[in-house]
């Protein structure tokens, strides 16, 4: 199965739709993203937000523009602060393990989602930027950062960094790390081993015998061992067990003996990095949504990808779902899917018939043995937003784009000149990616424009306007949107082979 | 960049998942103590190994279990990627934990990169069976839905907690050496298929 039928598991239900616009980050700082997404945060919250920068989706986050050293030190302030509360008792208990761990360990908790925020804010910080160089500056940044973290004995706040850019969406940008400078990534390699979890944590264990105090430690690994303590001995209480004991009194020194109180603290950072913070419950949904989000910016295998497109008579597909991703894209990149290219089975390469509805280069039907794959459409189309998040935005505009409709997903390619509507007058990296199950399609009714259509999505109160050139592309567009958003999101590319 | 193939020798390192309370960390005690017997402590470089032999191959198992860091959740993704097999737990008392079966197993394949990985879905707790409010052919359809086998077993009781582990260390060495093979046979495959 291909990672897009796994979204489809998701249950649809608006609650649970796992789009930006359902996965409100509470507030937000440092925020270099593009309008696009809706993040009702920004009209919230925004109060706490330094000033966005321009729109180019290009320019390089606001952040980097703040000492890396600073923010590692006011994070390192936040931790430690938070690692003082942790009481004992907590701990003797095992109460974060507890279905009411919120009431009787409310600290580990807290110190708990403290590193997972810390860790989707450095994912989305490195996602909001569109190009593989501005990423990898980001990264960059956040090593640095690290090292600072390092420095200070901040085991906590620099797991959380290093989980991030280990995370299956950081970790897959070929690209981006292609950037990214030999130093640094044996700085990434040298933190990451440090927190590798082989031989029991050896690695950090030991690190956290010999380090001089001050430490924010991460006490996950305490955590198991205490867990474990207290499964091994089901009928005494852990201050009774001699190992924990030694978890208990290692934990009391850190807390008591550790101060940070030599860096001085600076109010604005300081509270701009304790804004950041997710909904928890949420949390699995910004982890998939960033998932999305890193294909989108990198579509799977694009390396081979590239191949493709310097000899567009070599095709070299694999059988990895990943592979079969950047296929799909990458031969509309090159412009493959123009009407002189024959519709080809999926799985023997041989000839199709064209369907009925191929109409100038705008279709492409793939059908293969008693298996039918979903409809794919591109073409050049204009869009305007009528409404985002159910308002009216105040500068609303035509924006070219080639659009690409696969499966109940379309794939937005921004323009790279100011005319033109052939695919080579687009980008070859998509620069969106949107599902479109549950959208409302229909023609736009209006006359000075027959060729525009209406695409709205219900949940969100989003709606566009498209103009395609012509009413019969028009009517085409329509009806292929209407036949995929109603479609379960069965990967388009779905090949089995058992 | 993501390869799970891992030198041929006889350590394996299997990675238990699963939501908190499910029994992982008593599944893992109950497989690993049955070698270190008294005085258990989980500090130390080889508390979570076992040599066994299965199938007539001896085998050095080193095993991940995180109970006690759930929460933890940005940091999984990063020690999943060392995984060659998983132990999806969820507790057949907790529908909560059985709903958390399949998100565990989108981020194994997201991790790993690909569309098959060598897992094992255990329903513990199932001696509690006057508890239990995930049915068995719920468990099993679910199973058949990702493709991964299922067994039943009750930490407590020490019912197929060995099996678990055994299974799954046939299921990787299958997968592993289907694996190899394979890689060369792709290219050839490729040829057939085209994508427009």
């Amino acid at each position: 199965m291909s990672s897009s039928a796994r979204y489809s598991e998701i249950p649809r239900e608006p609650s649970h739709i796992p789009t930006h616009s359902k996965v409100i980050r509470k507030m937000s700082c440092f925020d270099a993203r593009e309008d696009d997404k809706p993040r009702y945060s920004h009209k919230n919250f925004s109060t706490n937000s330094l000033p966005r920068p321009g729109k180019s989706p290009c320019s390089v986050n606001e952040l980097t523009r703040i000492a890396a050293e600073d923010v590692a030190a006011q994070l390192t302030i936040i931790d430690s602060e938070l690692f003082t509360k942790v009481d004992l008792e907590e701990l003797i208990s095992c109460g974060w393990i507890k279905k009411n761990k919120q009431q009787i360990a409310p600290n580990v908790v807290a110190y708990t989602r403290r590193f997972n925020h810390v860790s989707f804010w450095v994912v989305e910080e490195i996602l909001s930027l569109e190009t593989g160089k501005s990423r990898a500056e980001v990264i960059s940044y956040f090593t640095r950062v690290s090292k600072r973290l390092f420095d200070l004995n901040n085991l906590h706040s620099l797991f959380a960094v290093v989980s991030a850019l280990r995370s299956a969406s950081i970790y897959r940008l070929n690209n981006t790390w292609s950037y990214l400078s030999r130093k640094d990534k044996q700085a990434i390699e040298k933190y990451a081993d440090l927190f590798s979890d082989k031989d029991n944590w050896a690695k950090l264990r030991e690190h956290m015998n010999l380090l001089k105090l001050p430490c924010v430690p991460y006490i996950g690994v305490y955590l198991t061992d205490l867990v474990y303590l207290s499964m091994a001995n089901p009928s005494t209480s852990l201050k009774e067990n001699v190992a924990a004991n030694n978890i208990f009194r290692i934990v009391t020194t850190y807390q008591c003996e550790s101060s940070y109180a030599h860096i001085p603290s600076d109010y604005l950072l300081l509270t701009k990095l304790k804004s950041i913070r997710f909904i928890d419950e949420l949390l699995k949904f910004v982890e998939d949504d960033n998932y999305k989000k890193s294909l989108q910016l990198e579509p799977p295998n694009s390396e081979q990808s590239m191949q493709i497109q310097q000899s567009p008579l070599k095709f070299i597909p694999t059988h990895k779902k990943t592979n079969s991703w950047g296929n799909k894209s990458k031969l509309t990149n090159c412009g493959e899917s123009s009407s002189a290219e024959s519709l080809r089975n999926l799985i023997d390469d041989s000839v199709l018939e064209k369907s009925e509805d191929s109409s100038g280069e705008l279709n492409v039907e793939v059908v293969s043995g008693d298996d039918k794959f979903d409809i794919m459409l591109d073409g050049c189309l204009r869009r305007k937003t009528l409404l985002k998040n159910g308002k009216k935005p105040p500068m609303a505009a035509w924006q070219r784009y080639w659009v690409q409709l696969w499966g109940p997903t379309l794939l937005y390619y921004s323009a790279k000149s100011l005319t033109g509507s052939e695919r080579s007058d687009f980008k070859v990296e998509p620069c969106k990616m949107k599902s479109i199950v549950g959208w409302l399609v229909q023609m736009a009714d209006d006359p000075l424009h027959p060729d525009s259509f209406h695409l709205a999505d219900p949940t969100t109160g989003t709606m566009y306007k498209f103009r395609s050139g012509s009413t019969a592309r028009g009517l085409v567009w329509c009806r292929k949107l209407q036949e995929c958003q109603k479609k379960p999101t069965r990967p388009t590319n779905l090949i089995k082979f058992d | 960049m993501s390869s799970s193939r891992q030198p041929q020798n006889n350590q394996l390192k299997i990675v238990v998942v699963g939501g908190g309370g499910v029994g992982k960390s008593a599944i893992t005690i109950q497989f690993i103590q049955s070698y270190f017997v008294q005085d258990y402590d989980p500090t130390i470089e080889d508390s979570y190994t076992k040599q066994c032999v299965i199938d007539d191959i001896p085998a050095k198992l080193d095993i991940l279990d995180t109970a006690g860091q759930e929460e933890f959740s940005a940091m999984r993704e990063q020690y999943m990627r060392s995984g060659e097999g998983f132990l999806l737990v969820f507790s057949v008392t907790e529908r909560s934990s059985f709903d958390e079966i399949s998100k565990f197993h989108r981020q194994i394949l997201r991790v790993k990169d690909r569309d098959e990985f060598p897992m094992l879905i255990v329903a513990n707790k199932s001696d509690l069976e006057l508890q239990r409010v995930v049915g068995r052919e719920e468990a099993q359809h679910l199973a058949q839905q990702l493709r991964v086998p299922l067994i039943e077993c009750s930490a407590k009781l020490r019912m197929n907690v060995d099996q678990a582990f055994h299974e799954l260390v046939r299921i990787i060495r299958q997968f592993q050496q289907m694996e190899r093979p394979l890689m060369k046979q792709q290219r050839k495959k490729n040829k057939k298929c085209i994508l427009l």
